[in-house]
């Protein structure tokens, strides 16, 4: 083999410590520009067959009846949630926006989206961002219309039957809705959906400092 | 973020064939010139006596590795959006075999025999014109090979996750690994040469 001459070696060599440098330094980069996101698939399947990643409307309404402030609804509905229903005590804001918007990760946080699959991909973008305390709510806001704001309630109940069936009427009219009683077959009445409360104020002012995660 | 350009709109694919025409030249010039046309070259880092295509194909590795790194991290390359190809481990690891037999046997890999067929060796010519055999005889084939070869599906994965480590991890390390091959290399062509010399 024919010997190379003596000034590829000293390229060679230049070349090997710039490749050991930029490798060095590689250390303490990222190429994904933090676009990686790691989910633990064990932790996901354990919460999808306990429930522990949605909460029952009912839940969510005994919550804003009873002023419990540990907990921040989204609304991830965008204009829609601004001139339509909104449920009381949710925060309107864009998925796209979440990852400005100033929530915790020792919050326990409810979406609810225009439907069940836009609030389960928000849902596993916070997981996957570390927001162990995000949920969804179990049925978006059709579920929160049927179970909560317009129940439908037996005629006839006892006992425990008759207890749920109370505290649900309450809930209901808590909240603005109505609770209708009788079986399948039974008209709706003609309810109108709460008024929409006021848009909420801006979370996050410029400039503000956010506050510190964690204890 | 404007690259990789073709997925940015950048041209269309039209121009992204003749943008692969030119890579494909620049390609087929860079592996002649580092005469990798002839078998004895190709062949020689079997027999341990010239580690030439070792250091090159690792040299352009690291390249594009501390490229795709960087350019990353400065933002300008979405490293999502470049393909990487699916990962099926018994039947790639069976054609890896398959491939490193036929290279030692016909003394080229498919890209260098069409640098050969380029500069008008008769054996690359030949080499191809079985390699195409191939292709057609494996694509008749495929239906029966078919579960073998879909066996294993590992779907898309990089070192990072299997390793489940950062990238600039991987990164350092590659590049160790790439110097130390190279020193390494350097040393067993020498012992080669003095086995030959004595011999």
């Amino acid at each position: 083999m024919a010997r190379l001459p003596r000034w590829t070696r000293r390229v060679e060599v230049r070349l090997g410590v710039v490749a050991l440098v930029l490798g060095a330094l590689a250390l303490f980069g990222d190429p994904t520009g933090g676009g990686a996101l790691h989910v633990d698939p064990r932790d996901l399947a354990r919460e999808a067959e306990t429930g522990a990643d949605r909460v029952a409307p009912q839940e969510l309404a005994a919550w804003i009846v009873e002023g419990r402030s540990g907990y921040r609804l989204l609304d991830l509905r965008g204009d829609a949630a601004l001139t339509g229903y909104r449920i009381p005590t949710a925060e309107v804001v864009r998925p796209t926006e979440l990852e400005e918007y100033p929530i915790y990760r020792n919050e326990r946080i409810v979406l609810y989206a225009a439907d069940d699959l836009a609030a389960a991909e928000v849902w596993l973008l916070l997981r996957a961002r570390g927001y162990r305390g995000a949920a969804v709510l179990d049925g978006g806001l059709e579920a929160w219309k049927e179970r909560v704001l317009f129940p439908r309630l037996p005629e006839e109940a006892t006992g425990a039957a008759a207890l749920a069936a109370q505290r649900a009427r309450l809930l209901a009219e808590a909240l603005g809705g109505q609770a209708i009683t009788g079986g399948a077959g039974s008209e709706d009445p003609t309810v109108a959906l709460p008024e929409p409360p006021p848009p909420p104020v801006a979370a996050a002012v410029p400039g503000k400092r956010k506050r510190k995660e964690g204890c | 973020m404007s690259a990789p350009l073709f997925k940015y709109g950048l041209f269309g694919d039209e121009v992204s064939l003749i943008v692969a025409f030119l890579i494909g030249l620049g390609f087929g010039f860079f592996l002649e010139r580092a005469g990798f046309g002839s078998a004895r070259k190709l062949t020689a880092q079997f027999y341990l006596s010239d580690l030439a295509v070792f250091k090159v194909m690792f040299s352009a590795i690291v390249t594009a590795m501390l490229g795709v790194f960087y350019l990353g991290w400065l933002g300008w390359l979405d490293l999502s959006l470049i393909y990487v190809g699916p990962t099926w481990l018994p039947s790639q690891i069976v054609g890896g075999l398959i491939l490193g037999i036929g290279f030692v046997i016909g003394g080229y890999c498919p890209g260098t025999s069409v640098v050969a067929v380029a500069t008008g060796a008769l054996d690359g010519v030949v080499f191809l014109f079985g390699l195409t055999l191939g292709i057609f005889g494996f694509g008749e084939a495929y239906d029966s090979l078919a579960s073998f070869v879909q066996a294993g599906s590992m779907g898309t994965v990089i070192l990072p996750e299997v390793l489940r480590v950062p990238y600039g991890q991987v990164v350092l390390g590659v590049v160790l690994l790439a110097l130390a091959g190279f020193v390494g290399a350097e040393a067993v062509e020498r012992w080669s040469a003095r086995r030959a010399g004595g011999s």
